[in-house]
């Protein structure tokens, strides 16, 4: 009974391939991080010295990764835009969930009238594109970052309410939560004790994904000049503003695009952590 | 004549509208340190009835009572008082607690002691069940079917309550372990003076365990007596056929099939009929059986019938 | 090609390698079984039967476990055989029945289709005759209505219906052996003792070799001649339904004849349980495994595994116990 024979060969061998892209996408993360969050703190970013002389240079001890059509320093500017794309994708998910994950769980767990009510607004905020919304709100409302995110977090929130409502719905019918019930738990605390905790694995996998697609929104929106205020760097708006270059430099668009790339599969391939077979097991990260 | 603690009175449920009964009008009695086996097969009703004897699904008819007076599901009375073993010991867990966090969690939920005094206690009605404190501290998924099996007994127990509910505890378990479960449910009966619920598809188990027994079939109770009296002599064919189903270890050639059903009925549903609803595979239906449903009576002492012809071991 | 032996298992071992070590599911474990006969494979959760049962069909793959020993079925050595030769004994020569119907049928697939797909896989068998022969079948596993249920969907069928047609596909190409994985476990007792009748009647009018998988000895009682026992991963006891049943010699045989509960016993007894778990098997006790349960283990049992030794009185029966003789019941 408590020998589960399992054929554990390859799968042994597939979670050392995960641990070692988990490595990778962790500390692409973390140097990120603290290059946009902590770095400023000890030096100021030069993102907004222009050169003349200095137009479209390549990577030199000065400049690493050389400098934009104003002369201005790439690596600074792509690190300062990670600070915003970081902000507004961990923000408007974090946000996002905190809405929509309270709204699913009480939908899923009372159901009758109170999940008619939550399903048909949700269903009432998919129905309108999401884009058209984002562009309808920054054209209304101005570019800024708060705008930007607010634009993301009502799309989202939906979203997340319908995960929050089918997990509920699944783990309502296992038999801890009857066996709760059984012993009188009160309907709060089988919620917030037993749900909760059995539905969080899920739910933090699928936050993970949602700030990558935040981050690529946040890039689209700059890149329409939506987003982000253009004074402000950010990877979409310097993708944009390196377009037009983009047949005498490809590197003004590779830059922002590789930190956007390397970011969102980092944020992908620790979601996918999250939903392994292990991670189930065990509840997620260890 | 004693009196039950709880009972389930004509009690009914349907799921949703436009199905027929998974349980009809069905009447079940709980004594103290007495134990009801409630055997049939799948879809039969009878993890229905336990369910709703438990609150857990609503009756469409019918009522509970506990000492003789109605309760309502929602009843806190009724959550002190009755409590419930499920089927998969794991799954009956919180996979993310452990389990003396939720073996104490029913003194938390009633508001007794402190948190310290509350493991205490659940270390020691633990150690009673025979799970050591190292076993308590793990979680469901890592200790083996039947520790988490006597944990479950352990968290039902913890309370005192006076009716336990089983529905189909041993079946998820080794017949080796499903020994040692049964052991220690029949010292918590005769320790507690507990009234249980035994529901069970295993007529051995019923058999060996239980002080009475009572046979559904689709939805309805089609006998019920003393459990050596049904393991000896039943007397509706759906329980003789059943009985007969069961494969023994005595390999004596005296033990052939009694009752032959009729084929080609597998698939009706006996919900559906008029009358009795296993008119359908009954070898002694007559149309009598296809025009009225026939009611529980007893037929000897303590031995109730819902036929229209008992089978009669010696003709 | 054929030397009177069906299945032939010498000395198998699979080890499947874990995390935290190796587990030895199977242990220098053989058996033979002649044409037509039928062995019931008895024991509990870990007892390493189903692993024996999958491994010699050449189910379990090289990859995920370490196997050695030899396994022949019809004269074919199922071990050495590449991928694509074991595929073509599969459905032939040997094939299986799964404890789960539903699971082993296309959800949307016609089932008259399925079964006719099945018989196709004797390249002799065109189109048209699969077709004809998937109505027999339906007929021949006692399906009712069988040309207006060929168009049934696995969905519409009640889980014994679904077992019959699991079990038409695998006779649908005359197999020798076939090999049952706790096929009634998850049945109701009454259909249950319905499909274990079918066996039966399939073994005897074709003249089908059977391995049933079983955690319930009342199963194989009934409906196999021979019966092996396992435990932890070796075989504790076999030999001749009868003779296994009426004298029990290996402790373990004896304990858990014990503890199955009796549903037609005169007097009310519980079983009686038998002390512990079943070994770790990443760490198994040296000696015989079953003697930190066993009440009569002496020091000899915990130092010495014992081998499987005949009793006199039938052909065939034997038992690994330094201490035999059925337990005080």
């Amino acid at each position: 009974m408590s020998t589960a024979i399992l054929p554990t060969g390859s799968w042994r061998r597939r979670l050392r391939a995960w641990r070692l892209t988990d490595a990778l996408s962790l500390t692409w993360l973390g140097l990120l991080a603290l290059a946009a969050l902590a770095l400023p703190l000890f030096l100021q970013l030069d993102t907004e010295t222009m050169s003349a002389t200095e137009r479209l240079a390549g990577p030199s001890a000065q400049h690493w990764l050389g400098t934009d059509n104003y002369g201005r320093d790439l690596l600074a500017r792509a690190l300062s835009g990670a600070r915003v794309s970081l902000l507004i994708g961990f923000g408007s998910v974090a946000a996002a969930a905190l809405i929509g994950v309270p709204l699913g769980m009480l939908a899923g767990y009372l159901k009758g009238a109170v999940d008619a009510v939550i399903s048909f607004v949700v269903d009432v905020i998919l129905a309108f594109p999401g884009l058209v919304l984002a562009l309808a709100l920054a054209s209304f409302l101005g570019a800024s970052v708060s705008n930007v995110m607010i634009a993301i977090v009502v799309p989202m929130t939906p979203v997340f309410v319908r995960l929050a409502k089918a997990q509920t719905m699944s783990v309502a019918g296992r038999e801890y939560v009857e066996a709760s019930q059984v012993i009188g738990t009160r309907t709060w605390s089988i919620v917030v004790r037993d749900v909760l905790p059995n539905i969080l694995p899920a739910v933090l996998a699928y936050a993970l994904v949602s700030v990558g697609s935040a981050i690529l929104i946040e890039g689209g929106l700059s890149f329409l000049g939506m987003g982000v205020p253009p004074e402000q760097p950010s990877w979409g708006s310097m993708i944009n503003n390196g377009r037009i270059f983009i047949s005498e430099d490809p590197r003004l668009v590779a830059v922002p695009s590789l930190f956007m790339l390397l970011t969102i599969l980092g944020l992908n391939l620790i979601a996918d952590r999250f939903l392994s077979p292990s991670a189930a097991a065990t509840g997620g990260v260890r | 004549m004693k009196q039950p603690i709880f009972t389930l009175e004509n009690g009914s449920v349907r799921y949703g509208h436009g199905h027929p009964d998974a349980v009809s009008d069905v009447t079940v009695r709980l004594y103290p340190g007495e134990i009801l086996g409630l055997v049939g097969e799948s879809g039969c009703g009878k993890s229905t009835t336990a369910r709703a004897m438990l609150g857990l699904v609503p009756l469409s008819a019918g009522r509970l009572t506990l000492h003789g007076t109605p309760v309502n599901p929602h009843d806190r009375r009724l959550r002190a008082a009755v409590q419930a073993i499920f089927q998969n010991p794991a799954a009956s867990f919180n996979p993310r607690r452990s389990l003396l966090d939720s073996v104490a969690e029913p003194l938390r939920v009633h508001g007794q002691g402190t948190a310290r005094q509350r493991r205490e206690r659940a270390l020691e009605e633990l150690d009673r069940v025979g799970v050591t404190a190292q076993m308590a501290a793990r979680r469901p998924n890592e200790v083996s079917g039947g520790q988490c099996q006597r944990a479950a007994i352990a968290r039902a127990t913890i309370l005192r309550p006076e009716v336990l509910v089983c529905d189909e505890p041993v079946s998820a378990l080794d017949v080796s372990i499903q020994a040692q479960i049964l052991e220690l449910l029949a010292e918590l009966r005769t320790e507690q003076g507990l009234a249980m619920l035994f529901i069970s598809h295993d007529l051995g188990v019923v058999a060996s365990l239980c002080d009475r027994t009572a046979v559904m079939y689709a939805g309805r109770m089609v006998e019920q007596g003393a459990a050596t009296e049904i393991a000896g002599n039943p007397r509706h064919p759906y329980s003789v056929a059943l009985q007969d189903a069961v494969p023994s270890l005595d390999l004596s050639d005296g033990l052939a099939p009694r009752i032959r059903t009729r084929t080609g009925a597998d698939d009706v549903d006996g919900r559906l009929l008029p009358g009795c609803r296993f008119a359908a595979l009954c070898p002694s239906a007559t149309p009598e059986c296809t025009a009225a449903a026939p009611v529980l009576a007893e037929l000897a002492p303590r031995h109730e019938v819902a036929c229209h012809h008992p089978f009669d071991p010696a003709p | 090609m054929t030397d009177g032996t069906l299945l032939s298992i010498k000395d198998l071992v699979v080890e499947f390698p874990t995390g935290a070590g190796t587990v030895r599911a199977v242990d220098h474990v053989s058996l033979e079984l002649g044409y037509g006969e039928r062995l019931g494979i008895v024991g509990e959760s870990g007892s390493g039967k189903s692993v024996l049962a999958r491994t010699a069909m050449g189910l379990t793959r090289p990859g995920t476990a370490r196997i050695s020993g030899q396994v022949t079925i019809a004269g074919h050595p199922v071990l050495e055989l590449g991928e694509r030769r074991r595929r073509a004994l599969w459905g032939r020569e040997v094939a299986m029945v799964f404890q789960d119907p539903l699971s082993a049928l296309h959800p949307i697939t016609p089932i008259g289709e399925q079964i006719a797909e099945a018989a196709r896989r004797d390249p002799r068998t065109t189109r048209r005759q699969a077709a004809a022969r998937a109505v027999e079948l339906l007929e021949t596993v006692g399906i009712p209505q069988a040309t207006r249920r060929v168009h049934a969907r696995a969905h519409e069928l009640s889980g014994g219906m679904r077992q019959r047609v699991a079990i038409a596909m695998a006779i649908a190409c005359r197999p020798k052996l076939l090999f049952a994985d706790e096929p009634t476990t998850a049945l109701d007792v009454t259909v249950q003792a319905r499909i274990l009748d079918l066996f039966d009647q399939l073994c005897a009018e074709f003249g089908i070799g059977l391995v049933m998988v079983s955690h319930d000895l009342g199963v194989v009682g009934r409906h196999t001649d021979h019966v092996a026992v396992m435990y932890a991963g070796r075989i504790a006891e076999r030999g001749p339904v009868r003779a296994v049943f009426a004298r029990p010699s290996m402790r373990y045989t004896s304990a858990l004849m014990a503890a199955i509960p009796r549903h037609r016993a005169a007097e009310q007894s519980l079983p009686r349980p038998i002390p512990g778990q079943p070994p770790n098997l990443l760490a198994p006790p040296p000696g015989c495994r079953f003697g930190p349960r066993c009440g009569q283990a002496s020091p000899r049992c915990h130092a010495e595994q014992p081998p499987l030794l005949a009793l006199g009185d039938a052909p065939g029966h034997e038992y690994a116990c330094w201490h035999p003789g059925e337990a005080d019941r």
